[in-house]
């Protein structure tokens, strides 16, 4: 199970990929951020936000479920790039070319270095392993970053979720998800020890927040549906009587895409930093 | 005859006092889980801070309420739909209510968030009259009749359903609370919801409460009510109103909750209660402790990784229960029959003439659906040697659709033929239920699922369904009235698993959803090739059965007085059936509406005897099936549609104004 890279055609000498596509996000954001550029990618969702902001001009083939191999066969890729939760996809795509599969899940409780490994592969399939190396140290400084700065919250537990639009639900995220192993890597706790579904995530009524009443809860701020929820929940006797949205520790973050890779996971880390230390900073002085 | 009406009602007594006593320990064990009873009252003492009293005061409590709320409402409004529409089978969601309200809700969250927050009571509400309105404008054109409003009903849920549908393909993380939402979730954070469900209710409840006189009327045929002097038409509809209100008010605050409706009145009626009154009372009643003892113990499974929806639970609990139902009571007063809308039969040569007719178009639409793609550039018709390129994807999908559409299309006729009802189709026999649960539990249970296995598991969940069915039809010497509503339970059991599934946020379910809304995505060469053959087998195998289809609608005493065996002739055509009810829902999942629709629109056309319907309903099934597929390939390219949901989309508006048309 350990290395995922099991290409459709078994590659003895590297072939260098310059027309590599992908049919979801997570690839397709590393190769940008190594200075590659995809010829296809999948189409984000209407008024889903964030997903593709880093490569807006990137042909998109369709759905993350269904790409249309009409339109990838069109832009004559060399590689393409599959996650490996789309593996039923592989029969349909490896007619058009080979296939590598990845798969940031594997093993769960190291999302985050499964992404690293994901820019490496991805170097070494572009040609690109110098860059490739520049953006994992990079990378990697920035974190260190990003925990000094969270050094007054470390260990401190949060809560993670995305407010459901109807205002009486959140999902909530925990061990297996790229976010709880950006929490660990930045010193802090995840406050949700619950049962999660495979992906790291688990729907719960908002009830739930009254077993952490001075846990801070940063919520992903998805747009429309946010603000649905908020709205809802400004209603509720409930949700006003909390302790940590009274003291105003219940916050929306930037969105990013749970199923992302190495540069969403940099993203969301910048996130927990701006929503926690700015607060920890006050309470010190 | 006393002894047994007093063995009866100690009987009653004794199932009534078990659901409230069990309701009623759920709810104080979980209360004094929550919250020590020493500290019950002090919960209410204003600003509540202790979390434990919170939770106690805010959540539980107002979900007790609700449930106990809306699970009245539901047992209320089944009452009146099964009374006015004398049909045992109508619940809520017959009449398009509750498909109504969620596409509303959905349009109202893509588009006006704001007001989805706000006013989505009242959004709801909007969606489901404007749903009910067009059925009755389509039910009035047929004198109102019982079967035209169930038929209408269904369609436009159909309809919604696909829209509905279709925009949670295109913006599935934006709308996953709709799953939630489709599931009903009781969840609550406050008073707010059940304070508003309640003042809706009751105004509704009294009203209905003063109907009830006609609405007992309503029972007798529409001759009898006539006589009595009861305007049917004004009574009726008043009727249907108030519990269309009530629905989509429960709807609103609380998500689709299904079986509750058909469950409560039913069992109400199993226990006993035959006066109209009576049952005005009981069925709310065992309504509201059916809905909270469910919603409590879904709370307390709180240790499986799921959260379950209490909607999908009640569906869980509440198929089996009605299977039972089946057999304990005799099949309800007849359900409809549709002989009455029938336009002039063609004779031989004109029907001949439609066949060729119909073929030709078959094939042009074939041809176009092969050659004509879209490119980034605009439309564009493939060159012979482009074509060689595209064919892998287009031909496997184009013949699997055109197989489908053959199959379900016989199926339906069969099936309608078989059971005289029409709203037979291969959906309500259960087969593709059965084979859609098959795969969805796989999906839960088997660790690291691998979509290959989802073609033999479909094919094992078909074959038991298939070999419970010939089980159940044996025993009840093949009564179709039955065997619909062992398929509405099934169907039932698969709409609560798939909630779960959905419910459950795993992006795997997105397959799922692309599967269960008819998708040729992905179809190889090989199973399209299989598809074909069954397809020509069952072409060649329905004509055997003919004289059998011109028989059995005619009653089963005139059938044997012509020397017909109904038990073989219906096992036969239940087997054929199921057969390719089967091979089409492993290639493009549970789709019904082919199969509803193309005999409808065969007999419509005026192919009425069963040979030339059942070829005409093939056609139709394969030409609706290849262009919709087509469309779905094209229309939003490179989004895929799935081909179930076009259909759905192209054939219901269409077999709407038929209906309305030729009802003239």
């Amino acid at each position: 199970m350990g290395d995922a890279a099991a290409g459709a055609g078994d590659d003895p000498a590297p072939i260098i990929a310059r027309r590599p596509a992908t049919v979801e996000w997570a690839a397709a954001e590393t190769i940008v951020a190594i200075g590659g550029f995809p010829v296809a990618t999948a189409s984000p969702y209407r008024g889903q936000k964030g997903v593709t902001d880093a490569f807006p001009t990137v042909p998109e083939v369709g759905s993350l479920f269904s790409p249309d191999p009409e339109s990838l066969q069109a832009v004559q890729p060399d590689l393409i790039f599959c996650a490996q939760w789309q593996q039923n996809l592989v029969p349909m795509l490896s007619r058009i070319a080979p296939v590598h599969i990845f798969d940031l899940r594997s093993p769960s409780d190291k999302v985050l270095d499964n992404t690293f490994r994901l820019v490496g592969d991805v170097g070494r399939l572009l040609g690109r392993q110098a860059e490739a190396q520049a953006y994992r140290q990079d990378a990697e400084a920035r974190f260190d970053e990003l925990k000094e700065r969270l050094r007054p919250a470390s260990g401190q537990p949060v809560l993670l979720g995305a407010l459901a639009a109807d205002g009486r639900h959140i999902s909530v995220f925990g061990r297996g998800s790229l976010f709880d192993s950006v929490l660990g890597r930045l010193g802090l706790g995840n406050a949700w020890t619950g049962p999660m579904n495979a992906w790291g995530n688990m729907t719960q009524g908002v009830e739930v927040l009254t077993n952490y009443p001075d846990t801070p809860f940063l919520y992903l701020d998805a747009g429309p549906p946010t603000i649905a929820a908020r709205q809802a929940l400004g209603a509720s006797s409930l949700w006003n009587a909390l302790p940590s949205v009274q003291r105003g520790r219940a916050k929306a973050i930037p969105f990013a895409w749970l199923y992302g890779g190495l540069p969403t996971g940099l993203r969301f880390g910048a996130s927990l930093a701006a929503a926690l230390a700015p607060e920890e900073r006050r309470d010190r002085g | 005859m006393v002894e047994r009406g007093v063995r009866k009602s100690i009987w009653i007594g004794a199932m009534v006092i078990a659901l409230v006593g069990a309701l009623a320990a759920i709810v104080l064990i979980r209360a004094h889980d929550l919250l020590p009873p020493a500290s019950w009252l002090q919960a209410f003492g204003p600003p509540v801070v202790e979390p434990r009293a919170l939770l106690f005061r805010e959540s539980f409590l107002p979900r007790v309420a609700i449930g106990l709320i809306a699970g009245a409402g539901l047992g209320l409004a089944g009452t009146i739909f099964q009374q006015v529409l004398r049909n045992p089978l109508a619940e809520p969601a017959t009449l398009g209510v509750s498909a109504g309200a969620q596409l509303a809700l959905a349009v109202t969250l893509l588009w006006f968030p704001a007001l989805y927050g706000t006013a989505q009571g009242w959004v709801a509400l909007a969606g489901a009259a404007a749903a009910f309105s067009v059925v009755l404008w389509i039910a009035g054109s047929l004198g109102f009749s019982a079967v035209g409003m169930v038929v209408a009903g269904l369609m436009v849920s159909l309809i919604c359903g696909s829209l509905c549908a279709l925009l949670i393909v295109l913006s599935h993380d934006y709308l996953s609370v709709l799953f939630l939402w489709q599931s009903g979730a009781l969840a609550q954070n406050g008073w707010a919801s059940a304070k508003w469900l309640l003042a809706q209710i009751l105004p509704l409840a009294l009203l209905s409460g003063l109907l009830a006189r006609p609405l007992e009327v309503l029972g007798l045929q529409d001759d009898g009510a006539r006589s009595l002097g009861v305007s049917v038409r004004t009574t009726r509809i008043a009727l249907l109103a108030v519990a269309v209100a009530i629905c989509a008010c429960v709807t609103s605050a609380v998500g689709v909750i299904g079986f509750v409706g058909l469950a409560a009145p039913n069992l109400t009626r199993a226990l006993g209660a035959r006066k109209l009154p009576q049952r005005l009372v009981w069925a709310p009643f065992l309504g509201a402790c059916l809905l909270t003892l469910a919603d409590q113990t879904a709370q307390g499974l709180a240790f499986i990784p799921l959260q379950i929806p209490t909607g999908a639970l009640t569906g869980l609990l509440g198929a089996p229960l009605l299977i039972w139902l089946v057999f304990r009571t005799r099949p309800h007063a007849a359900l409809p029959r549709a002989a009455a809308e029938s336009p002039a039969r063609l004779d031989e040569p004109a029907t001949l003439r439609m066949m060729m007719r119909g073929s030709l178009v078959l094939v042009a639409v074939f041809v176009l659906a092969l050659g004509l793609g879209r490119i980034p550039g605009g439309w564009h018709f493939a060159s012979w040697s482009e074509f060689e390129l595209l064919s892998p994807w287009r031909a496997p999908r184009a013949f699997a659709a055109m197989a489908c559409g053959v199959m379900l299309s016989v199926a339906g006729a069969l099936m309608q033929r078989m059971t005289g009802n029409p709203m037979a189709s291969p959906e309500l026999l259960g087969i593709s239920s059965g084979a859609t649960l098959a795969v969805i539990l796989a999906m839960l249970l088997m660790p690291g699922f691998d979509p290959a296995w989802a073609f033999p598991a479909a094919g094992a969940g078909a074959a038991v369904t298939l070999v419970g069915l010939l089980g159940i039809a044996a025993r009840s010497s093949f009564s179709p009235e039955r065997l619909l509503l062992v398929g509405a339970a099934l169907a039932t059991l698969m709409t609560a698993v798939s909630s779960i599934a959905l419910a459950s946020g795993d992006p795997r379910t997105s397959l799922l959803i692309a599967w269960m809304s008819g998708s040729t995505y992905g179809v190889t060469a090989t199973q399209a090739g299989l598809a074909c053959a069954t397809a020509v087998l069952v072409l060649l195998l329905a004509p055997l059965c003919v004289r059998w289809l011109d028989i059995l609608p005619l009653g089963a005493s005139s059938a044997q007085a012509v020397g017909v065996n109904i038990g073989n002739a219906r096992l036969v055509l239940l087997l054929l059936t199921a057969a390719a009810t089967a091979a089409a829902t492993l290639i493009v999942g549970p789709l019904s509406f082919v199969g509803l629709m193309a005999p409808h629109m065969a007999r419509m056309l005026g192919l009425q005897r069963p040979l030339p319907q059942l070829f005409g309903a093939a056609i139709l099934g394969a030409l609706v099936m290849v262009l919709a597929d087509w469309l779905g390939r094209t229309m939003l390219s490179p989004w895929q549609l799935p081909a179930g949901m076009i259909a759905t989309l192209i054939g219901a508006p269409y077999f709407l104004w038929l209906m309305r048309r030729r009802s003239r």
